[in-house]
């Protein structure tokens, strides 16, 4: 194992796990993806309700714990990090208010202020070994990084999720999109991100989003 | 003990480096390639005599024409033959086994040694005093020049070339020692039935790979070896007593009306005293597996090198733990060393990861497929208060789960 996944959903983790096979050639094999629904029996998870699966909740949940962390990291000795991913347009929702978007310091901004906030929760359990793949405004404005046509970041995008589908329409064919929704996010946002496993295309595709490029810098600190 | 073995071009294994230890266990999804390690080191235990695929069955091994046990990777060229490279007993040899028969469902397997490293017993001379010299043999040294440096005489002399001698005397020496410790290997996978004395497919001897005979091998235990496995049984909490009916007395008065060949019996501690003893038609699966793994542990009749396969089989979670626990302490303390495979989490808290001859490795299948493991080491700080292993299994912490979530 080398890196663990805390992430709001399985769209997430996917584009995260081709991040990190491009930036340090990590394995799908070496991922543990901490989610929910391996923490839980059927009879607990028959009752949660679909907001305690994923979204910057439960992220926050675990944080918080501290258990995760704790037992993820300090008991196995293989040098392994963890990953914890939020997105910022709900940053509202978990009290990081009144920042605007209007510029590329705004998205600096946000992004350190939600990393604080992240921290927060984390408290003692802060580790140096975690990163922080805080997407301004959702992940999908990381994967909008390969259609872009200038210098401008995708951060700045206000409904990332809506462009990107649009972007799918445009260039992939019908039966490939018909395929594409009979998958699940994983494989389906796994697909959408693949140019993400080559370090040669997240070299270019950071440089439209600052948000990404901050992710992948502190991957490359972790570099072992 | 074999300390290392690499495995090259084995079904799903491309390369792969096992280190090994006493007690060696496996975890990972179903089809990540635990029993593809398994078989390869079946495969390589036959390096030695006959390699075909009956003698690979009578071993456990799933065999398979040569195209399907070499190599078969998308985008990738087929390499003919498979390859190893063994280390234990202060020894170090590569083979390469290739099939001769140009894939027909009956493989021609022809083996070829490479010594890579061996010790070497010099005797010299220096001065007036005569003395052994144990030093290693790496392939293509300057044999001539150590002695010069190290002595005056060296008592071997005769016409034959002096190093074609000497690498003889290594091949010989090496071929013998790994190989009749690598021979015996088996993959044990016992079956209810095959316990209980119904079924005898397996005619290793002492003890089936399914489970065959193990009445007789436990009637020819040692007074010693025959008292410590009663005494371990004790964690069975109904056994009163367990014995073998050698005379198979006992059938004739009833005591087994199937028709198992199984002359064990036991005595259940909350019955009648005189109606308390019963044949292994009737005893419960658990306890027949739990026998089995300890005389497996305990017999110097049993090699001393094997595998088993998913040795959970029939074990309450609790008791696969001390199961665990037990065959661990019997391994090292009688030498035997073990790869066992396991989807059980319960047996890997019967494991402790501090002590170096107790290993755990995860086996997984890389995004290209191949089958790859990771050893599993805790950090030495770690207090008692950590998660136990099998919840940290069962979380996702160590891999070894289905990623398809």
């Amino acid at each position: 194992m080398k890196a663990g996944i805390i992430a709001e959903g399985k769209s997430d983790m996917a584009v995260i796990t081709n991040i990190l096979k491009g930036k340090l050639g990590i394995d799908k094999s070496d991922i543990a993806y901490l989610v929910p629904e391996l923490e839980k029996d059927e009879t607990d998870l028959a009752i949660m309700r679909p907001e305690q699966f994923s979204s910057w909740s439960i992220v926050k949940a675990k944080c918080e714990a501290g258990n995760v962390v704790r037992d993820f990291m300090d008991i196995i000795d293989d040098g392994r990090f963890l990953v914890i991913h939020i997105d910022s347009a709900e940053r509202n929702d978990y009290g990081v208010e009144n920042l605007t978007k209007n510029t590329i310091d705004d998205l600096i901004l946000i992004r350190n202020t939600v990393k604080s906030k992240i921290e927060e929760w984390l408290g003692e359990n802060r580790r140096e070994r975690i990163a922080y793949a805080i997407a301004v405004e959702e992940t999908d404005a990381w994967v909008m990084t390969k259609y872009a046509q200038n210098r401008d970041d995708t951060g700045m995008l206000n409904n990332p999720k809506e462009r990107l589908a649009s972007k799918i329409i445009q260039t992939e064919s019908p039966k490939a999109q018909k395929q594409l929704r009979n998958l699940d996010f994983f494989d389906r946002y796994g697909h959408y991100s693949y140019e993400f496993r080559k370090n040669r295309n997240l070299s270019v595709f950071i440089e439209n989003n600052n948000s990404l490029k901050q992710f992948c810098d502190e991957l490359e600190t972790l570099r072992s | 003990m074999i300390s290392e073995i690499t495995i090259n071009n084995f079904k799903s294994i491309v390369d792969l480096t096992l280190p090994l230890s006493n007690i060696n266990v496996f975890i990972g999804e179903n089809g990540c390639g635990k029993s593809n390690i398994l078989e390869a080191v079946a495969f390589l235990s036959l390096i030695g005599s006959d390699i075909s695929n009956e003698q690979l069955e009578l071993k456990g091994v799933r065999t398979a024409k040569s195209s399907l046990i070499f190599n078969s990777f998308k985008n990738t060229k087929t390499q003919k033959s498979v390859a190893f490279n063994v280390k234990g007993f202060n020894r170090e040899i590569n083979y390469k086994i290739s099939d001769q028969s140009e894939n027909s469902v009956s493989p021609k397997w022809q083996a070829l040694r490479n010594i890579v490293k061996a010790p070497f017993l010099l005797n010299v001379t220096t001065g007036r005093q005569k003395k052994d010299i144990w030093t290693d043999y790496p392939e293509n040294s300057d044999i001539q020049g150590f002695i010069e440096k190290n002595g005056d005489l060296v008592d071997i002399h005769d016409s034959i070339d002096f190093n074609e001698k000497v690498k003889l005397i290594f091949n010989l020496i090496s071929r013998t020692i790994i190989e009749e410790y690598l021979e015996k290997y088996l993959i044990y996978s016992p079956e209810t039935l095959n316990l209980r004395g119904y079924q005898t497919e397996s005619k290793k001897e002492p003890l089936g790979i399914y489970g065959e005979n193990l009445d007789v091998l436990i009637s020819s235990l040692s007074k010693d070896e025959f008292e410590t496995l009663k005494s371990k049984s004790q964690m069975i909490s109904w056994l009163e007593d367990l014995f073998v009916d050698s005379g198979d007395l006992l059938k004739m008065k009833g005591y087994k009306l199937g028709r198992s060949h199984s002359k064990l019996y036991f005595a259940d501690k909350h019955m009648k005293k005189n109606n308390n003893v019963f044949s292994s038609e009737n005893a419960n699966e658990g306890i027949l597996f739990f026998l089995f793994y300890f005389t497996l542990f305990l017999s110097k009749q049993t090699p001393n090198f094997f595998a088993i396969d998913d040795i959970e089989k029939s074990q309450n979670p609790k008791l696969c733990r001390t199961l665990i626990k037990t065959i661990c302490e019997i391994a090292i303390e009688n030498n035997k060393q073990a790869l066992i495979t396991t989807h059980h989490p319960a047996v890997l808290d019967g494991l402790n990861l501090n002590d170096d001859r107790q290993r755990l490795f995860v086996v997984k299948r890389n995004d290209e497929g191949h089958t790859v493991i990771e050893r599993i080491k805790v950090k030495p700080t770690v207090n008692g208060e950590s998660l136990k292993l099998s919840e940290m299994w069962m979380r996702g912490y160590l891999g070894a789960i289905p990623t398809n979530f």
